[in-house]
């Protein structure tokens, strides 16, 4: 996000558009998917995303929801890869492919699938909080 | 997160070739556009929320109040969202009407559309031309519905007015004046040489890029991207709807699609007025308590309606997806990349059509 010194303060105004009632609807679905509060997670998007990409959030997890169906089995659909990384981007993809590649290390260790992704997931959180 | 660049360019909120308020920051290297955001909020209405608690009667009108350029559109959806609550039937004359009037709604959107990208572009002679054939689609709207911009013509159950045959033999003698006025433009757009240097391989938008935005209307349909609404629509598939594709996702193709889809628009008007039997255009119907989400093809492209009514037909909830919320971020986040000349930045963000107003609902 670039600011300039004589700009406003534009947190109301996302803020606004993030509380709109198709947003709430993504919102929860977001935040139940990746167990996060929403402040939190309004707080990433307010600091993070410009104003258009914020109106149309909806609209991008609506078009990850109909591609999610296709392959859901592998741990990139299981942590919602491209939802976080490139429809709603929170994370970098090295961000993501980090947690990734770990979460891989892990199973081939000889780590549960289930306990290695919930892991994975913890690491998303704490990329969002940041 | 706060980002350092090497150069800024902010275009907006207050610009000769914006229709409307709005801030694209450009970052920039020379005048090559590395990446683009853009700053709404000036006008933001709060339509939404006004909505709230009010009856269907009122949400009606207010639903027009969101674009003042495709406001039939918005009658359109709202109502037949409405309908569908309560399984309210349409005779089929007020079904053909009501497509008349939004494909001269659609007609009247795209060639401003058109007009303010010649103007953008600095081809005054074409834009003022275009606007002036324009005003045929407005009188031909003002004609059937009584007015220009609001005009609440399409109610539950039908519609306000019936067409009589001289207007109807108007309609027609107005749309033909606008196929042949529009076949001479087009020529001159085709041919201009300097409209080309400034449109064609500019703005570049492929359609992998148009299906990860959900981009809609003209602006993916342009980069080969088929999602309109008009193919499931019981009226237009009466008629064999088909929809324009072209390939090559530039601003040139945004335009041509935009004038190939008013030819389209005056050929389903005359099938529509071809069709249509005399009978009655107002079969009644009130709206009480339940839920409907309904989309309809706005000249710019999907446009959806969530709307949640209580037993007297009060909104409890609604929420409004216009398609410029769609066509705008994908406009400044895809085709504004890469951008060579920060002239063509204003070209590029024209020719997406974009739509404050319907955005700030």
């Amino acid at each position: 996000m670039v600011t300039f010194l004589y700009e406003k303060d534009l947190r109301e105004m996302k803020l606004i558009i993030l509380s709109s009632p198709l947003h709430e609807i993504t919102m929860a679905a977001l935040c139940e998917r990746y167990g996060i509060r929403r402040q939190i997670l309004r707080r990433k998007m307010i600091n993070t995303f410009d104003m258009s990409l914020l109106e149309n959030i909806p609209a991008r997890y609506e078009v990850w929801e109909k591609e999610q169906s296709e392959n859901e089995s592998s741990i990139e659909s299981e942590f919602g890869a491209t939802l976080i990384t490139r429809q709603i981007p929170l994370l970098t993809e090295d961000e993501m492919n980090r947690i990734i590649q770990q979460t891989k290390e892990k199973i081939s260790a000889g780590m549960g699938k289930s306990q290695a992704i919930d892991e994975g997931m913890t690491m998303i959180r704490e990329v969002i909080s940041s | 997160m706060k980002k350092t660049v090497d150069v800024s360019l902010p275009i907006g909120p207050v610009h000769p070739v914006f229709k409307e308020p709005c801030r694209i920051k450009c970052e920039t290297r020379g005048e090559y556009v590395i990446n683009a955001e853009l700053e709404l909020g000036y006008v933001k209405k709060g339509i939404e929320r006004i909505m709230v608690g009010r009856p269907w009667q009122e949400v009606m009108f207010l639903s027009e109040r969101v674009c003042g350029i495709c406001s039939v559109i918005h009658n359109y959806v709202c109502i037949e969202g409405m309908e569908r609550i309560n399984d309210i039937p349409v005779p089929d004359r007020a079904a053909y009407l009501r497509l008349v009037v939004n494909e001269l709604d659609r007609i009247q959107s795209h060639l401003l559309a058109n007009y303010s990208y010649c103007y953008t572009i600095e081809h005054e002679t074409l834009a003022m031309y275009l606007l002036n054939l324009r005003e045929t689609a407005m009188d031909a709207l003002e004609l059937v519905t009584g007015a220009r911009v609001t005009c609440s013509y399409i109610i539950p159950g039908g519609v306000r007015f019936d067409l009589t045959e001289e207007k109807e033999r108007s309609i027609r003698t107005m749309i033909d004046h606008i196929d042949s006025e529009l076949t001479r433009f087009v020529h001159m757009f085709e041919g201009g040489s300097l409209i080309a240097l400034r449109s064609k391989d500019v703005g570049t938008f492929t359609r992998e890029e148009a299906i990860e935005s959900h981009a809609v209307g003209p602006t993916a349909r342009a980069s080969n991207l088929d999602n309109d609404c008009r193919l499931f629509h019981p009226t237009y598939k009466k008629l064999d709807f088909e929809s324009i594709l072209l390939d090559e996702g530039d601003n040139y193709a945004r335009i041509m699609l935009r004038f190939l889809e008013v030819f389209q628009s005056t050929e389903l008007i005359r099938s529509a007025l071809a069709q249509m039997e005399t009978g009655t255009i107002r079969g009644g119907g009130e709206i009480g308590g339940g839920f409907a989400k309904w989309s309809g093809e706005a000249p710019r492209g999907e446009l959806s309606y969530s709307i949640d009514t209580d037993e007297h037909g009060r909104v409890k909830k609604i929420g409004i997806r216009t398609p410029s919320i769609m066509n705008i971020e994908a406009c400044v986040h895809y085709m504004l990349k890469g951008v060579h000349s920060s002239a063509d930045v204003t070209s590029t963000y024209i020719s997406s059509d974009p739509c404050i107003a319907c955005n700030e609902r």
